[in-house]
């Protein structure tokens, strides 16, 4: 423990909402949600969403453009997420959070036509998550995360409301769920 | 670093950018400040501001729009980190708090009260680093803390529109300067599983 060596890549917010219609079945809702105060493309929030709402079809929301391409070159692409393709159009959004984390936490996301609302509550004991850099095969990214698992969540667009639930899953030795704030999160990659 | 959970209790979350000038890199301070933007905490979630300066007289003072975490961060770390802003008779000073720039060239955070406003401002903006030290690594103090430092060749700190005189010297530069400001970003505080503040 110290300084870490590695060079900081990004530091920010990464809450993540995923719901399932049962425990290890494909998820029907997948939610990466950005919200970023230092990278090499700048600050900004970008929200990833795939879901039965979006038919299927994977959603790019930013109000960065730029970090919502470096994040898809930098981040997407190489970990193979269904959001690294850069033909997606990145849609111009306003971010919005509210709550207090003693109960529940929204964050909402408006387009020109959209409204989504991510709202994480029954929150468990927050922890420290750390991945070393390059500590694991295929890994290239080291993280340090504050993570906040939720044991229920919920997402809506345009008022209606994702289907699917919340499972346990643990997360680097981590009592967490397939939902969780990440709050105090940095990226870092070797120099 | 092990890969893993950290098996230690967490405290609270959020940022802490300081800002500490003086003439001399050796000099005595003529501004000290302590930001905190919490996002969880015992307290709830909220923004705090200790301050002393040759602006205010060289008498502490506190900004706050949650008083209950302000007056929790007097009696939980404050006085692990300067005193004076520990002291409860203190008054806590209604204020909002807003933040703006691109840390990539400068970052600024202002604390508006019914009487005053002030403006942080970080510039010349250094390597960001990560750090991660274990509770009680720093004794006497129990609390562990990772972080992402920013470290910043320039900073200036007003009060209506007046400056703070001096300025902050680098770490790298001075490594036994007191007079250096960062943004500290994504800043968890942890202590042992049972302990008790």
């Amino acid at each position: 423990m110290g300084v870490d060596p590695n060079k900081v890549l990004l530091t920010g917010e990464n809450p993540f909402l995923r719901l399932g219609p049962a425990q290890g079945q494909p998820f029907t809702t997948n939610a990466s949600f950005w919200r970023i105060l230092l990278s090499t493309a700048g600050p900004g929030h970008v929200l990833f969403l795939l879901s039965e709402l979006t038919e299927g079809r994977p959603r790019v929301y930013s109000d960065n453009i730029n970090l919502a391409r470096w994040m898809q070159r930098t981040l997407e692409g190489p970990r193979k997420t269904p959001f690294g393709d850069e033909e997606l159009a990145v849609e111009e959004a306003r971010f919005r959070s509210s709550g207090d984390l003693r109960a529940f936490w929204t964050e909402e996301v408006v387009s020109s036509v959209e409204r989504i609302r991510l709202t994480w509550h029954d929150l468990g004991e927050p922890f420290i998550a750390v991945v070393p850099t390059g500590g694991r095969p295929g890994a290239a990214f080291g993280i340090y995360g504050t993570i906040i698992p939720a044991r229920a969540a919920r997402l809506t667009l345009n008022g209606k409301e994702a289907q699917g639930r919340v499972f346990p899953q643990d997360l680097m030795g981590g009592a967490s769920s397939t939902c969780g704030l990440a709050f105090s999160e940095t990226w870092l990659v070797s120099r | 670093m092990p890969p893993g959970a950290d098996p230690n209790k967490i405290l609270f979350t959020g940022e802490n950018p300081y800002i500490r000038l003086a003439h001399k890199p050796d000099g005595e301070l003529t501004a000290r400040t302590s930001l905190w933007k919490v996002i969880f905490s015992p307290a709830g979630p909220g923004n705090a501001l200790f301050i002393v300066s040759e602006l205010t007289g060289q008498k502490p003072k506190i900004y706050s729009d949650n008083l209950n975490m302000a007056r929790w961060f007097q009696k939980n770390i404050a006085n692990w980190q300067h005193k004076p802003f520990g002291d409860e008779s203190l008054e806590v000073i209604q204020a909002d708090f807003d933040a703006y720039g691109d840390v990539r060239s400068f970052w600024t955070e202002t604390i508006s009260s019914r009487d005053e406003d002030i403006e942080m401002t970080w510039h010349d903006i250094g390597e960001p680093y990560n750090i991660a030290r274990a509770p009680g690594s720093n004794p006497p103090r129990p609390f562990g803390v990772y972080a992402c430092m920013i470290p910043t060749g320039g900073a200036r700190l007003s009060i209506n529109g007046k400056s703070v005189s001096g300025r902050t010297f680098l770490v790298s530069e001075h490594p036994n300067t007191q007079a250096q400001s960062s943004l500290a970003f994504s800043e968890s505080w942890l202590v042992p599983q049972g302990h008790k503040l």
